[in-house]
């Protein structure tokens, strides 16, 4: 789906619209894209200030009240780890205030950072832009991604939540340089913040984040980074320092990809926490020019389910030409477990492919 | 001291955030006419109107100068570098290099680097030569692959204050290193970030020059090249104020500028793994500033027979520029000065009764000037300094003196003890040509020794395995 179709046809619009929510909702590859051009699709004008984008965008951006059991949220660095005094723990909870998060959809889902929601909770409470206030429900959460998906809590009855659309940034489209704005709504629901950066570099965490250098701190972090077009490339999570932990902003600070929040979606939502993925696998530590061999399949792995055998030659995973162990083990690191894997085998003579339920790792 | 400069560049700091965040609330003033300077689509009469626009202009620049830019970048373990010569030479910073900056240490010179492209192909590169005194490393990849791409080096004296830079390295080596949770996948790429020149000619111990920027620049970026948009280095990042010691950036960063690191480039060479020393106008002291109402910086000690007062610098000789540029402080003075190689010749203009002249000075190598000599016992009634041992390899051994000679006249002062000796070189400088007359076996010999730099003491313990 192009924009250039879009523009032929401006009748074809509340169609396409229709096709793309229905997608969105079942969870394909279906988000509204974004190109390198300024939107035309929408019957608003297209904000031509960046305060007047930057409106537009504070509409999905949520405010986040936690309530945890105290001393819960207490994650020490590893070197801090022997620390025992209150004092000294303290430093590393969460402070007390509202923190963001973003509303996906008028169902009620709402991403933030998961360090926003670490800890035993008692209580989530999410306000909204118009300021209406709700329960929310932790529904699952990706540590390594360091996202968490809530969902809001409504009665029977209550009045629709009418979730302004997201755009999101075409997974190809983002660029390092790109311009990016950092939104979040702290330290009180009725106050948006913006902090302004560039996308440094696409390839972190795997592929899975970009670095960006605007400012995130506690408050705004949970929040998307949206570009100008006013499309969101990422929700901001990590700030980076010696290991990917909190501390004061340096200008090195990550955002989960659009792309990577599209495939992780569907599994949150069924309640799913998203764990590495495990095969089952172990090397023959035989050096190959391509693929790579195995000595022994875990009994029980989704290997061993899928079929795999010792002495197999893995050539390929998803139609990515695997050159070593190494770079399976990457692969399957980058899933989830749950997620369903094409593998492209070598046994004797014989080329086959078997389809693996990948595990997960504790 | 350092306190006072730590304040002070946090009111230059709170003036430049005024102007970002000026920007975030919408009006891109800054940056935007840097970039109406990059495409002359002027519009001056209603900014606010076509900031996005001009923001669309200044990404698609970021974009392409970045995308270009990365494929220069080296990744040297514990920072960054960059391509600067096809044929494989690497600029970085001494302390990439060696771990720390030791200006003294002499002998125990790091000879080889490991490095990495864009995407982790592996290299070695030897470090052709050191330059501890301004924090610059010249390296040449080994085997170099085809299709290097260089930076070029831009000129740094055209740098604007307000100029928009982008800074590309690799900040806590996020990119090199296996730092996040699960994924032990070092991804091998550069990180850019954006900002403006706060400020020129800081000085700030090693980076006597230097440009600052409020792009965020943290540990790992040292050796990065800072960038203009279109591309260019203007300067190699370094250097961070670190006034509450948490060790990341604050928005002050301080790249050494281009031209400085132009005039080094050669030295750096032909230096054969060896390095490269700053140069002084030795024998000269300088008031801490200009008085008011008065053009230049006076001269407020020569020292007598060093190379200033050969020169003929007096005391209140009122310094106006040096390589033609303003000093109204001694920092400005030193900094200047140290921004250049020993040996390279500057011209000092300076007032003396009303009158401006002009002359040429060349730098000489900063630090002490030795011998390398041991002196036997003072005898009563001796004249001179009588040679009791000559070390292996040191400048007089070099120069042909010989263990029995006796030191009598260095460059016409005589020397009638070791303390007067001691006097005669502590005014010059190492690399300076003496004459020395001896008496050996009676006879007078004329021999002219170039004076040569201290060694450092060999290290107590093992040798560091870098």
């Amino acid at each position: 789906m192009s924009t250039r179709i879009i523009r032929r046809s401006p009748s074809t619009l509340p169609v396409l619209r229709a096709i793309v929510a229905l997608l969105f909702m079942v969870g394909a590859t279906s988000y509204l894209l974004d190109a390198s051009e300024p939107p035309k699709t929408t019957n608003k004008p297209t904000p031509t200030t960046v305060s007047a984008l930057l409106e537009a965008a504070h509409h999905s951006v949520v405010s986040i009240a936690v309530e945890r059991e105290k001393g819960s949220d207490v994650e020490l660095p590893l070197l801090e780890s022997r620390l025992r005094d209150e004092e000294s723990k303290a430093f590393f909870s969460r402070p007390d205030g509202y923190v963001t998060g973003l509303l996906l959809d008028s169902d009620g889902y709402v991403l933030t950072s998961n360090y926003n929601v670490y800890g035993k909770l008692v209580s989530i409470r999410v306000t909204l832009a118009n300021g209406k206030s709700f329960g929310a429900k932790l529904v699952a959460r990706s540590v390594r991604d360091d996202i968490a998906l809530l969902k809001i809590e409504r009665d029977e009855g209550e009045a629709a939540l009418n979730a302004p659309t997201i755009r999101w940034a075409a997974v190809n489209s983002v660029r390092a340089g790109q311009i990016v704005f950092a939104l979040g709504r702290s330290p009180d629901p009725s106050r948006p913040t913006v902090t302004k950066g560039i996308v440094s570099t696409v390839k972190r965490n795997g592929g899975r984040a970009v670095q960006t250098d605007a400012e995130l701190n506690y408050g705004n972090v949970g929040g998307p980074l949206i570009n100008l077009n006013g499309a969101v490339v990422a929700l901001s999570c990590f700030v980076g320092h010696n290991q990917p932990q909190w501390g004061v902003n340096s200008g090195v600070g990550f955002g989960t990809t659009a792309a990577t929040i599209e495939r992780l979606l569907p599994r949150l939502k069924e309640g799913n926490d998203i764990k590495p993925a495990l095969l089952g696998v172990l090397w023959d530590r035989k050096e190959r020019d391509t693929g790579t061999g195995i000595e022994r399949v875990v009994d029980d792995s989704p290997a061993a389910k899928a079929g795999l055998r010792a002495g197999d030659i893995l050539l390929a995973l998803d139609g990515e030409t695997l050159r070593n162990f190494d770079h399976l083990r990457r692969l399957v690191l980058n899933c989830f477990g749950g997620q369903k894997v094409r593998v492209k085998v070598q046994r004797g003579e014989k080329i086959l492919e078997v389809e693996a339920t990948l595990g997960e790792r504790s | 001291m350092i306190r006072n400069r730590s304040v002070m560049l946090l009111v230059v700091v709170a003036v430049v955030l005024r102007a970002t965040q000026h920007g975030l609330l919408g009006e891109e003033r800054e940056r935007s006419t840097a970039v109406e300077a990059q495409t002359s689509a002027a519009d001056s009469s209603d900014v606010e109107q076509v900031e996005l626009q001009r923001l669309r202009q200044l990404q698609k620049l970021l974009t392409q100068t970045i995308e270009g830019a990365k494929e220069s970048f080296v990744f040297i373990p514990g920072g960054s570098g960059f391509i600067v010569d096809e044929s494989g030479y690497v600029l970085t910073n001494e302390h990439v290099v060696a771990g720390s900056l030791d200006p003294e240490n002499t002998t125990n010179l790091v000879k080889e680097v490991t490095l990495y492209l864009r995407g982790g192909t592996k290299l070695t590169a030897d470090v052709v030569g050191h330059n501890p005194d301004g924090d610059l490393a010249l390296l040449k990849i080994r085997k170099p692959p085809p299709n290097l791409r260089a930076l070029p080096l831009g000129d740094s004296a055209s740098t604007k204050v307000g100029q928009p830079v982008i800074a590309l390295g690799d900040p806590f080596l996020v990119g090199s290193r296996e730092i996040f949770l699960v994924d032990p996948d070092p991804s091998y790429e550069p990180a850019a970030s954006f900002g403006i020149v706060s400020a020129l000619h800081r000085y700030s111990e090693a980076y006597t020059d230097a440009i600052q920027v409020d792009a965020a620049v943290n540990p790992g970026n040292s050796g990065g090249p800072l960038l203009t948009l279109d591309g260019k280095v203007i300067g190699i990042n370094g250097k961070i104020e670190n006034p509450f010691g948490v060790g990341i950036n604050h928005g002050i960063g301080y790249a050494i500028p281009s031209n400085q690191v132009k005039r080094f480039l050669d030295p750096l060479k032909e230096a054969n793994g060896g390095i490269v020393r700053h140069g002084t106008i030795h024998g000269i002291v300088v008031s801490a500033r200009r008085q008011n109402h008065v053009r230049g910086l006076p001269v407020d000690k020569v020292i007598p027979g060093s190379a200033a007062d050969r020169l003929g610098f007096r005391v209140g000789d009122l310094i106006l520029s040096v390589a033609g540029r303003d000093v109204p402080t001694k920092n400005r003075y030193e900094g200047i000065v140290a921004a250049f190689p020993a040996g390279s010749e500057v011209a000092v203009r300076y007032s003396r009764e009303e009158k401006e002249r002009e002359i040429t000075v060349t730098l000489l190598e900063d630090g002490r000037a030795y011998l390398g000599i041991d002196p036997a016992p003072f005898k009563a009634g001796s004249d001179g300094v009588k040679i009791a041992r000559l070390l292996e390899g040191t400048p007089a051994q070099k120069a042909g003196l010989r263990a029995g000679d006796v030191i009598v006249n260095v460059d016409g002062f005589d020397i009638g003890t070791t303390k007067d000796l001691v006097e005669a070189l502590n005014a010059r400088r190492p690399g300076e040509r003496v004459p020395f007359t001896l008496a050996r076996e009676g006879q007078p010999v004329m021999i002219t020794v170039m004076l040569g730099r201290k060694p450092s003491s060999p290290p107590k313990g093992p040798a560091k395995n870098e």
